[in-house]
């Protein structure tokens, strides 16, 4: 009976005829899919993609909004969709605890600080060195593929995803190809394109992620060589195709002291900044990668909607957040502090702008840090002195 | 023809193919083209149509490797994903329209073989999912665990399958065969 089934089979199967280099054929076929099939149906996935995020953003909030409890150490009690800056406790470092745009202080946001803290835009998520957890203090999901040099976790502007940048392989010795992902915590990591190298050894640099913006599907990966002779190259990438928007690469002349890439949360505007001994200088690029401005300084941040950047003019020089487009300066920072970090509001105009008021002679320990949050007209909010921002 | 390909001994491969190596995904993938395509093209019955659903089935493979679990086995999960491409393929309006007047104008009854013209036949008959079943069984050589995580059903589920499509092929052969 078997053998007369097989034969039967066989027969109808002879008309498939020779196989061979089939595979070769299929498998090169299979992955020229991966771009192209989403090519031809871009605008289809688009509008479901649309349709899904808005979903899962949805359903999100509804959940978080439904297990909001109070927080039991105390403080106000925040609503679990409140955007926060979160910071460490200052006098346990692996306590995170929160500031709401509005200035009120939470006392406790969670633990695991010690290695992350790193929180997603609105401080609903945060990453701790092995996991990522919520405002409860649950562990949502474990950090996926950390590869042998910790990936920097570049969160998303939907409030759920992150970016990072991994090597293709694990093991080996040489350079391999660096691979841009992006994450769902407690889901599984998407391969999106193939984007610059991953050095070798702990010391030499990785491409890094400027921006993550599911919302409006980019990212900005960067990356810093410095053989043969000193070059940056940005990428701007389609995070539903892996295709490339636009790139380019600059090589610059002798070796600068500094080059730095940052954007926009939406991926929209990008700002690479030089900075020689004698001057410090940006060139914004807008959404199609052409040059649209020159600002004289180093670009530290942008507000959310991009119109504000923080910038460093020089090192020496106060911090200033400078309306870009027409160069206008509406807030100055104290002198002789110099910038740290920035959170803008997801969704608002204020921006937290951290400036570094004492430096520890011991560089494992973090500088002290005074935080500004700074209205989009130039005023100043509220301020907090003494912090250390997660 | 069958190899055994598990994530659990392969693990380093689906690792490397998760974070993009395309050699390591072509080891884990590679050696079950050739079954994917003859599964393909006994559901489809055309070369064409097949090469295009194994094709699009090694691209969601490609997407869809983090869900195989350490310890699945490679071989059923991928060919499970070359069965739902296909039954897609099938639910087109063009392939149900083509395929159906091709049925109707193959010639019938000049094949030499009465007996093995009479089986193939019978095969045609049966309900889809019987033949799946058994082509996986008999013709891939897949145990029955296999079959039926390649089908999403049952173990038992399956061994009732290839039971019932052996007894509706040749009630008379299977007692022989007892």
């Amino acid at each position: 009976m078997r053998r007369d089934v097989i034969e039967a089979f066989d027969k109808s199967q002879a008309e498939l005829g020779d196989l061979n280099g089939v595979r070769e054929r299929m498998l090169r076929g299979g992955y020229a899919g991966r771009t192209i099939r989403l090519d031809k149906a871009l605008h289809l996935a688009a509008g479901i993609a649309a349709i899904l995020i808005a979903a899962l953003v949805i359903g999100t909030f509804a959940y978080i909004r439904a297990v909001a409890r109070p927080n039991p150490a105390g403080g106000f009690h925040v609503p679990a969709t409140t955007p926060l800056i979160l910071l460490h406790d200052p006098a346990t470092v692996g306590q995170i605890d929160g500031i709401a745009w509005d200035g009120r202080s939470t006392r406790r946001v969670g633990d695991g600080g010690v290695d992350g803290g790193t929180s997603n835009p609105a401080g609903t998520l945060y990453a701790t060195g092995t996991d990522i957890r919520d405002r409860t203090g649950k562990v949502v999901g474990p950090l996926a593929n950390t590869p042998p040099k910790t990936a920097r976790v570049a969160w998303a502007d939907d409030e759920i995803h992150y970016c990072q940048v991994v090597p293709a392989m694990y093991g080996g010795r040489g350079p391999r190809n660096a691979i841009l992902q992006l994450v769902a915590p407690g889901g599984n990591a998407s391969n999106i394109a193939s984007i610059g190298t991953y050095g070798p050894t702990q010391n030499t640099p990785v491409p890094t992620v400027a921006a993550c913006s599911v919302e409006n599907d980019r990212a900005v990966v960067s990356e810093a060589t410095v053989s043969p002779g000193f070059s940056v190259r940005d990428w701007v990438v389609q995070l539903s195709t892996g295709r490339i928007l636009w790139t380019h690469t600059i090589k610059l002349p002798g070796s600068p002291a500094g080059v730095g890439i940052v954007a926009t949360h939406d991926g929209q505007f990008v700002a690479q900044s030089i900075f020689s001994p004698t001057s410090a200088n940006a060139t914004i690029y807008g959404p199609d990668g052409l040059a649209i401005a020159h600002v004289a300084g180093w670009v530290d941040a942008f507000s959310w909607d991009g119109s504000l950047a923080v910038t460093s003019p020089s090192a020496t020089s106060p911090v200033s957040l400078v309306r870009w487009q027409d160069g206008t300066v509406v807030w100055t920072g104290q002198a002789g502090l110099p910038f740290r970090t920035a959170r803008s509001e997801p969704g608002g105009t204020r921006i937290a702008i951290g400036l570094i008021a004492n430096m520890s002679a011991d560089p494992t320990v973090a500088p002290t840090i005074n935080l500004y949050v700074v209205s989009a007209d130039g005023r100043l909010v509220w301020s907090k002195n003494n912090v250390n921002l997660a | 023809m069958a190899q055994a390909v598990t994530a659990g001994g392969e693990l380093s491969l689906r690792e490397q193919a998760l974070t993009g190596d395309e050699a390591a995904f072509e080891a884990l993938i590679g050696p079950l083209v050739e079954l994917a395509l003859r599964l393909a093209h006994s559901m489809l019955g055309d070369r064409w149509e097949a090469e295009d659903a194994t094709q699009e089935a090694i691209t969601r493979a490609w997407r869809k490797l983090g869900q195989l679990r350490q310890g699945m086995p490679v071989r059923p999960w991928f060919l499970a994903i070359v069965i739902n491409q296909c039954r897609n393929t099938r639910r087109t309006r063009w392939f149900k329209t083509a395929r159906i007047a091709e049925v109707f104008q193959r010639p019938r009854g000049d094949h030499p073989d009465i007996e093995r013209v009479d089986l193939a036949r019978a095969l045609a008959r049966l309900p889809s999912q019987d033949r799946q079943a058994l082509f996986l069984h008999f013709y891939l050589d897949l145990p029955v665990d296999e079959v039926a995580i390649s089908l999403g059903i049952s173990p038992s589920a399956a061994k009732g399958r290839i039971y019932r499509a052996c007894h509706r092929l040749r009630p008379d052969l299977l007692e022989e065969d007892k």
